[in-house]
């Protein structure tokens, strides 16, 4: 993989309608697991290019969604599957995975203990990958 | 460049363990390898094998047998669970790195939920396995290390992140056994030797690093001969010889009928001996009204069945198809009826022993000569031109010495202690294991002994692979040949004489195939007196030969005559005398 986000959509942060469509249509459109990025900070960005190396080839069904300003999809976000409780406040997430079929919240990076770990990144994206949570 | 996902593919068996605490791979003369899959596997006659000896499963086996000392008992616990866990995450990386490679060749819906399902099955077992790796405290960091070396070596597949969980736990379980190992240590030695058993003779083999058994001669079985060995040179003489005096009108009746012959007149000769002598004992044996006599009786009266059995077994029409079948059954009849007669033999001798009457003593004596008789009769069969025949015609059977030798291990196999086993894998070549034929059985076996009992060797794992000529060869051949001249009303009638071909034979590791049928292609020359001037003329030709040799056929030239002939030749593995009995004129 050479180029950093070759497997990332950036979430426009200029226009909070046109973030809220490109967000939904991403879950609706890419029949992959994703692995969603929230803020600018510079943490999410290394924790961005890690989530990018670690989607695998290209043809890999893995995908990385950097939203660089999560408050244009706070209500989105809310709406997001979350069966096993993993997400209280939003502001304490740094990344989070979802699962392909059920579009469902399968692991949480939290925020304050720097850049996702590769051993983070690594279950996040293998906890989104099973067949249940 | 290939993804790293489908080299994977080419990786995978090195990670994956098998299920056997020795991994023996055999490296024939054509350079291809084949990993044991059973315990009696094909070998090629000049192979050579690698074995390699799996430490891991070996400490888990023998520490099951001493799982009531402290700790043993938790740590195989976790060892077997993290070895399934490994090895179930391998083979979904493998149906993972398939399913991918699939898809880029023919991106389809199908082929792409393909890939979807191979995913979400890797990473469930996965997760399993990270689920029980959080008992592990160096797992995080083993785990983290190996991903960062992954990437930094370029490989952003996800095919090597779950390499890097597969390695994290192998690290994890080396761990384990170490400490298993150091439980265990005080408790055992390891043995593994190597024999060769040919023809009922054992000979010790050495694999280097496992014994100081020496290395046997030197020994090649050539692919390529052309040339008759010495025991088929001095057939042709015979042949020729017994052809030369046998009766011409009777030749080819003598030879198709031999082999019926050969039943009837030795085993059915002995039966009825044997059958004669043990219905006077059950006469006898009868007579005597004591309750000590009773499980004597019933053996005779079990002989007496078995002996039925034998006999109608011998009178049986012999067809083509069944002979081989037909001849096993007998064979394993006689070895079985001679295992009866020694246990009668055996209980009479122990019944002389009791405190019985002086006239019952008399009746038991003369009953255990009686026994002696047919053990005699019995033993005429066994030993003599039938047994020849049958071993001619199925593979030598080893079996009870391979079964007695399996647990003897000589003094010059090292007992080696768990942490002095050789890390590396060691070599047997068969080419140093001296002068060995097809049929041959190589025994393979690894032991332990107990150190409370260090006389007595535990088996762990026996193998027993069978020695043949796997690969395509050319070799020669000596059968007694009918021909017939084709195209032609001058001589029509059968000819018999000796023939000499040299055959393609066909490589193959089919048991059946190689038992049975073994089918060889190639040049026929032999020599027929076609004009009946009594001076043999040469001839040559094509022929297609069949269970193992011992049928042949083709077509060929008489070249003194320029005349075709059709021929067909068998090479029967029963003595001469047989083929041509003595001549009824006495000329």
């Amino acid at each position: 993989m050479s180029f950093p986000y070759q497997k990332t959509l950036f979430i426009p942060s200029d226009n909070g309608m046109f973030a809220q469509k490109t967000f939904q249509e991403a879950l609706e459109k890419l029949d992959q697991v994703l692995l969603v990025v929230l803020d600018t900070t510079s943490e999410a960005e290394q924790t961005a290019i890690l989530a990018n190396k670690m989607a695998g080839e290209m043809d890999e069904p893995r995908w990385v969604i950097w939203v660089r300003r999560p408050d244009q999809i706070q209500e989105h976000l809310d709406q997001l599957s979350d069966p096993q409780s993993l997400v209280n406040d939003w502001d304490s997430v740094l990344a989070f995975s979802l699962s392909r079929a059920d579009r469902e919240i399968r692991f949480v990076i939290p925020t304050g203990n720097g850049p996702a770990t590769n051993v983070q990144m690594f279950d996040a994206y293998n906890k989104a990958s099973t067949t249940q949570a | 460049m290939k993804s790293p996902i489908v080299l994977f593919l080419l990786l995978a068996t090195h990670l994956a363990f098998s299920q056997s605490i020795l991994k023996i791979t055999e490296v024939d003369d054509a350079g291809k390898t084949h990993e044991f899959k059973s315990v009696k596997p094909i070998v090629d006659i000049n192979s050579s094998l690698t074995i390699k000896l799996d430490k891991s499963r070996l400490l888990s086996r023998i520490g099951k047998k001493y799982n009531e000392q402290e700790g043993v008992d938790s740590l195989i616990t976790r060892i077997d669970s993290l070895r399934k866990g490994e090895e179930a995450v391998v083979k979904s990386m493998e149906a993972y790195s398939r399913a991918y490679e699939n898809f880029l060749v023919d991106r389809t819906d199908e082929t792409r939920e393909a890939l979807l399902a191979a995913d979400a099955k890797r990473a469930d077992f996965s997760d399993e396995i990270r689920t029980s790796m959080s008992q592990s405290e160096s797992f995080e960091e083993d785990f983290g290390k190996l991903l960062s070396e992954k990437m930094a070596e370029g490989d952003f597949s996800t095919t090597g992140q779950y390499q890097a969980l597969v390695e994290a736990v192998l690290l994890d379980l080396e761990r384990l056994n170490q400490q298993l190992e150091a439980l265990l240590k005080d408790n055992v030695t390891i043995s593994l030797a190597a024999s060769r058993i040919s023809n009922n003779q054992v000979v010790d083999l050495n694999i280097p690093g496992f014994d100081d058994n020496p290395e046997q001669d030197y020994y090649e079985v050539s692919r390529f001969k052309i040339a008759l060995l010495p025991e088929d040179r001095l057939r042709l003489n015979e042949l020729s010889t017994a052809y030369q005096d046998a009766v011409p009108e009777e030749l080819f009746k003598n030879v198709t009928n031999s082999i019926p012959k050969f039943l009837r007149s030795k085993v059915q000769e002995k039966v009825v001996a044997i059958g004669q002598i043990i219905d006077q004992l059950l006469v006898d044996l009868g007579s005597v009204a004591l309750e000590e006599i009773q499980p004597v009786l019933q053996q005779v009266t079990l002989l007496r069945s078995s002996l039925n059995t034998l006999e109608s077994l011998s009178k049986q029409e012999i067809k083509a198809e069944t002979q081989l079948g037909l001849i096993q059954q007998v064979d394993d009849n006689v070895l079985s009826l001679t295992e009866q007669i020694v246990g009668l033999s055996n209980a009479v001798k122990e019944l002389l022993k009791q405190n019985l009457a002086s006239t019952v003593l008399a009746q038991l004596s003369k009953a255990l000569n009686k026994i002696d008789l047919a053990k005699t009769n019995i033993k005429e069969v066994v030993t003599g031109d039938i047994r020849e025949m049958i071993k001619g015609l199925i593979s030598a059977n080893n079996a009870a010495l391979l079964k007695q030798k399996s647990l003897e291990i000589s003094d010059k196999v090292y007992r080696l202690s768990l942490e002095d086993l050789p890390e590396e894998e060691t070599r047997l070549d068969l080419k140093v294991s001296g002068v060995r034929k097809s049929g041959d059985n190589l025994l393979i076996r690894l032991v332990y002994f107990d150190a409370a009992k260090p006389e007595k060797a535990i088996p762990l794992e026996t193998y027993e692979p069978v020695l043949m000529e796997t690969l395509s060869r050319v070799h020669s051949t000596v059968a007694f040949v009918f021909a017939k001249p084709v195209n032609t009303n001058i001589y029509n009638s059968f000819k018999g004489g000796p023939g000499y071909s040299i055959l393609l034979k066909f490589g193959s590791r089919n048991r059946v195939y190689k038992q049975f049928f073994d089918i060889g292609l190639g040049l026929q020359v032999a020599s027929f007196d076609f004009n009946n001037d009594d001076v043999p003329e040469l001839g040559g030709g094509i022929v297609v030969s069949v269970f193992k040799d011992y049928l042949q056929g083709g077509w060929g030239l008489n070249f003194n005559e320029n005349m075709g002939y059709s021929f067909v030749g068998l090479r029967i593995p029963i003595p001469n005398g047989a083929l041509f009995p003595a001549n009824p004129q006495g000329n």
